[in-house]
């Protein structure tokens, strides 16, 4: 029955995943003056390590930011950078040549804030509208620490019951190149049926 | 040229609309939280005041109404996140002249500022 119903949920995920990245494009382009264009490439459930994985380790140093989701349903999001990959963002977003921050500075931390609050909320909003649902974002907190004490803090919530939380590869395309990042979402263990109704 | 004074308790959105103002010719003050923002009024008189409304120290709300109680002609937008609207409405009732919503794009912020100075 859960599986089903997480199922259900992954599916549906996969299109507000890509509507959601549209959204966060036009935000972003809106925000930096110049064309950015959003990726959602891989969609799927995963484990811890699989998280990790995807930022480079368990002991990778990662940058990113946490919101919470609240109203009709509550739950998770949280948007991860390997350490370097973050800084290419931050100088994407600072119209400044690859490379230029070497540092997770206040400036660096603001940027991966702000990018963080828009791709959050925009995939927030996307969900809501795709299941007729209220849901509002938190302000993001920022994140700075290696991969498993962060990706662990989420999974905490919803070991319990499920085990697995969705995973959303995400890429950041402008003119001048690529970088990537990993959007995990979860939505608490108690909304999941009512998620997968709403998703139906 | 006239002085802005951009109140934002991120740094990066503090360097980008100082950015989008100083390539337009405005001279640029920067502040980070309410409290910030009062003594920099009080020092530096600027022309408008671009104010963000959720910070620590003290709120942007809270820091337009004591910009308000030093200068009443204090000519100040706020700067907002989706879902703000009642705070928006508190803030135009405590003369607030404007207010932008986040991510607010460059020809945005120049027109409210652009409407600010007239």
């Amino acid at each position: 029955m859960l599986a089903t119903a997480q199922r259900q949920i992954t599916e549906a995920l996969s299109i507000v995943a890509r509507d959601g990245a549209v959204r966060a494009g036009r935000g972003l382009s809106g925000l930096m003056g110049q064309e950015i264009v959003i990726h959602v490439p891989n969609v799927r459930l995963g484990t811890k390590s699989d998280a990790c994985d995807a930022v480079g380790g368990e002991e990778q140093v990662v940058l990113g930011a946490y919101l919470s989701m609240a109203g009709d349903i509550s739950g998770h999001v949280m948007l991860l950078f390997p350490e370097r990959r973050a800084f290419e963002c931050v100088d994407l977003m600072c119209g400044q040549p690859i490379g230029t921050t070497v540092e997770a500075d206040e400036l660096a931390l603001s940027a991966i804030g702000e990018l963080a609050n828009i791709v959050g909320s925009a995939f927030v909003n996307a969900l809501g509208d795709y299941a007729h649902l209220v849901l509002h974002p938190t302000p993001p907190v920022l994140l700075n620490d290696m991969a498993i004490a962060l990706v662990e803090s989420v999974y905490a919530e919803v070991m319990a019951q499920a085990g697995d939380v969705l995973m959303i590869d995400t890429i950041f395309e402008d003119h001048s190149g690529e970088t990537a990042g990993l959007l995990i979402v979860a939505p608490d263990p108690e909304c999941i049926s009512l998620l997968a109704r709403q998703a139906a | 040229m006239a002085t802005i004074l951009v109140v934002d308790d991120a740094a990066f959105m503090r360097m980008r609309t100082s950015k989008i103002l100083t390539e337009a010719g405005y001279d640029v003050v920067q502040a980070e939280n309410g409290m910030d923002a009062v003594e920099k009024y009080r020092a530096k008189r600027p022309d408008a005041v671009l104010m963000d409304i959720t910070m620590p120290e003290m709120d942007g709300l809270t820091a337009l109404r004591e910009i308000k109680a030093i200068d009443p002609t204090a000519r100040v937008a706020m700067v907002t996140a989706l879902g703000q609207q009642q705070i928006v409405l508190e803030a135009v009732k405590s003369g607030a002249k404007d207010f932008l919503v986040k991510p607010c794009e460059g020809d945005r912020v120049l027109a409210a500022v652009s409407k600010l100075c007239a």
